[in-house]
């Protein structure tokens, strides 16, 4: 009978898997939501990317990048689901759903300085424009039922969002080339 | 990305709203094949929208500390928000587990509510003991004490799961943060529209007088120290009452009351028949103001004396007692009472009646008709009337209004009439026709309260005024 304190070698490989996956699934699912277009449909591929990885990692050699590796898995993953959702609208067709993939495992990891200047960017902006971005973004909420409430239309309401998100890139934008020619 | 064309940069932006055209998609693609930068453009927008989206949370709680009177801008230092990374790391990780188990994300996910729509004077305290009174749709509360502070007010909220409530008039309910929907009505009117839930995590609705427990149903219920009503309107609801232990399962189109002065085997009863007139009976509709009456009190030490003594049964004395109470009731008067509003905005005094706690039967409002309200006043005041209506299938469905300036007539009091044409819907929403809808309370608040304002008697008549045929004094 096994002892209960006793780690065995497959103990030992999970908690390496799940430190690698906790240390990279924001980068992992950035990575995903490129490629997929709703919240629920990147919640679903990293699951079924989690359980694959998971399978496969025996294989994997600790010395690599372990987010790269992974992401090739959720690429396979994405396109996999993408057949399944193809009905979907919003869903890339395989072939720019590829190209996205290949160039996005490329980028994994380099956003770091544009993450640090959306957090600043946010923080410059007014508050109620920022209020107005929490409406937008919180979860579950439809912007036809928050346009109905403020008394605007779901056009004016997709508008100012728009801008929102432009000033919002423009900012990032600027800040990221500030960071890149700070000596 | 300057050498994108604005089309394609509105291209970019409809995806991400989900409101481009399956034509534009198609052509977006077909660029996006051609174009590495315009690959590259979407990818950057997409890092925004995700960030947007799972940093959701932590932009709103730097919202709300921005519209906190409380909070000073400290409270976006640093160290609060690298806290919070720390709290959504360790929520990541908890989502690889469950991943990697196979569980359910959402299964995992807490309870909160966010604020759909709202109105009046609404006060939220969170569990660090922060107040906000500048509550906004898309707020979300996940664990404190929502207070709907005067008549006119109410909130909405929704969960993640399409659930949704209403809490209406002066009301308080306490929103337990869990992985069920664990709720705390101390008082006030709480309605819900509940989607299924699991078995093993039913939402539970607490109130003074009695435990809810609740799988997927609509419903209604009334709170207050001393006495909760239920109303289901659909699915079912198992209803604890807490002095003695007892249950009952209640069902769509039958109420129950949990009265501590009310002994009997606790039993749901249908819904009776829709009435459209209506008089109050002030002692047992009061939800808020001062019931007083000279009638009656020797009469009830008398009664009192008689249960003890052994000379009458405790169900016959308590049948005498509400005997009394109706009769008091014809005889006795309802003194607005103080209730403050939010920080700095002072005290309003109200009476609150709820309808339904006086009769079994809905109250409708027919296609004609006024109110007749007498009373007394100290000082002339403007007096805002009102009332709340439901969907006669259950459901808040608005608030309507109207001011009057009383003048003070003396001894004999003000004896008023005001059609329901000359109420006023509280919000845009609401701004239907209330012919056929429930009335489930009614209200009046004034600003002065040297006026002393007091309610004797309100009347719902649905015949048209007589010209001529009444006196009345204002």
């Amino acid at each position: 009978m096994r002892d209960t304190d006793q780690k065995t070698p497959r103990d030992d490989r999970y908690e390496l898997f799940v430190r690698c996956l906790a240390d990279n699934e924001s980068d992992l699912r950035r990575f995903i939501r490129s490629l997929l277009p709703t919240r629920n449909d990147v919640d679903e591929v990293v699951q079924r990317t989690a359980i694959v990885a998971w399978r496969k990692f025996g294989k994997f050699d600790p010395r690599t990048n372990f987010l790269k590796w992974a992401a090739v898995i959720a690429r396979f993953e994405a396109l996999a689901y993408r057949r399944e959702m193809a009905r979907d609208r919003l869903v890339f067709r395989e072939d720019v759903l590829k190209l996205m993939a290949e160039e996005g495992v490329e980028e994994l990891g380099t956003r770091k300085v544009e993450r640090d200047a959306l957090d600043k960017c946010l923080e410059d902006m007014p508050s109620k424009q920022r209020q107005f971005l929490t409406l937008a973004y919180t979860k579950g909420v439809k912007i036809a039922e928050l346009a109905e409430e403020s008394g605007s239309t779901s056009a004016a309401f997709y508008m100012r969002l728009k801008r929102l998100r432009r000033k919002l890139m423009d900012c990032i934008e600027l800040k990221t080339a500030q960071y890149k020619a700070a000596p | 990305m300057n050498s994108l064309t604005s089309q394609e940069r509105e291209w970019i932006e409809s995806y991400l709203d989900g409101t481009i055209s399956p034509e534009a998609f198609e052509t977006l693609q077909d660029r996006m094949t051609q174009s590495p930068e315009l690959r590259e453009t979407m990818r950057r927008y997409l890092n925004l929208d995700y960030q947007l989206q799972e940093g959701g949370s932590e932009l709103e709680a730097v919202t709300s500390a921005h519209i906190s009177v409380i909070d000073s801008e400290a409270a976006l230092s640093k160290s609060n928000r690298a806290w919070q990374r720390k709290v959504w790391a360790a929520a990541a990780s908890i989502a690889v587990l469950a991943a990697v188990l196979t569980f359910s994300l959402r299964d995992s996910e807490a309870e909160g509510a966010t604020i759909s729509a709202i109105h009046g004077p609404v006060q939220w305290t969170n569990n660090e003991g922060q107040t906000l009174d500048q509550l906004q749709p898309g707020t979300m509360l996940d664990g404190g004490l929502l207070e709907s502070l005067l008549p006119e007010s109410w909130i909405e909220l929704a969960f993640q799961d399409d659930s949704r409530l209403t809490l209406s008039g002066p009301s308080t309910l306490m929103i337990s943060a869990g992985k069920r929907k664990r709720l705390h009505l101390r008082e006030g009117n709480l309605s819900a529209e509940v989607t299924p839930q699991p078995e093993n995590k039913a939402m539970m609705v607490h109130t003074p007088m009695a435990e809810l427990r609740v799988l997927g149903t609509q419903f209604d219920v009334d709170a207050q120290q001393d006495v909760t009503k239920l109303i289901v309107h659909e699915g079912r609801i198992q209803m604890k009452r807490l002095v003695d232990g007892s249950s009952t399962e209640v069902t769509g189109g039958h109420q129950v009351v949990a009265a501590i002065t009310d002994p009997r085997r606790l039993e749901a009863v249908p819904r009776g028949k829709a009435k459209k007139v209506w008089q109050s009976d002030l002692a047992t509709e009061v939800i808020y103001g001062n019931w007083s009456t000279d009638f009656g009190k020797l009469a009830i030490v008398n009664l009192k004396k008689l249960v003890a003594s052994g000379e009458l049964s405790t169900a016959v004395g308590v049948a005498r007692y509400q005997d009394m109470l109706r009769i008091a009731a014809k005889k006795g008067r309802l003194r607005a009472d103080a209730k403050s509003t939010s920080r700095g905005h002072g005290a309003k005094a109200i009476v609150v009646l709820s309808l339904s706690m006086g009769t079994d039967s809905p109250i409708i409002v027919p296609e004609s008709a006024r109110f007749r309200i007498r009373g007394h006043l100290e000082a002339s005041a403007e007096v805002e009337f009102g009332f709340t209506t439901y969907l006669s299938g259950g459901r808040f469905s608005g608030k309507f209004s109207t001011k009057r300036t009383l003048q003070d007539v003396g001894e004999e009091g003000f004896d008023i009439e005001i059609a329901l044409s000359a109420f006023q819907a509280s919000h845009q929403k609401f701004e239907h026709t209330m012919t056929g809808m429930e009335i489930r309370d009614w209200w009046c608040a004034t600003g002065n309260h040297e006026a002393q304002l007091e309610i004797t008697q309100i009347e719902l008549l649905s015949h048209p005024p007589v010209p001529g045929g009444t006196s009345l004094r204002l």
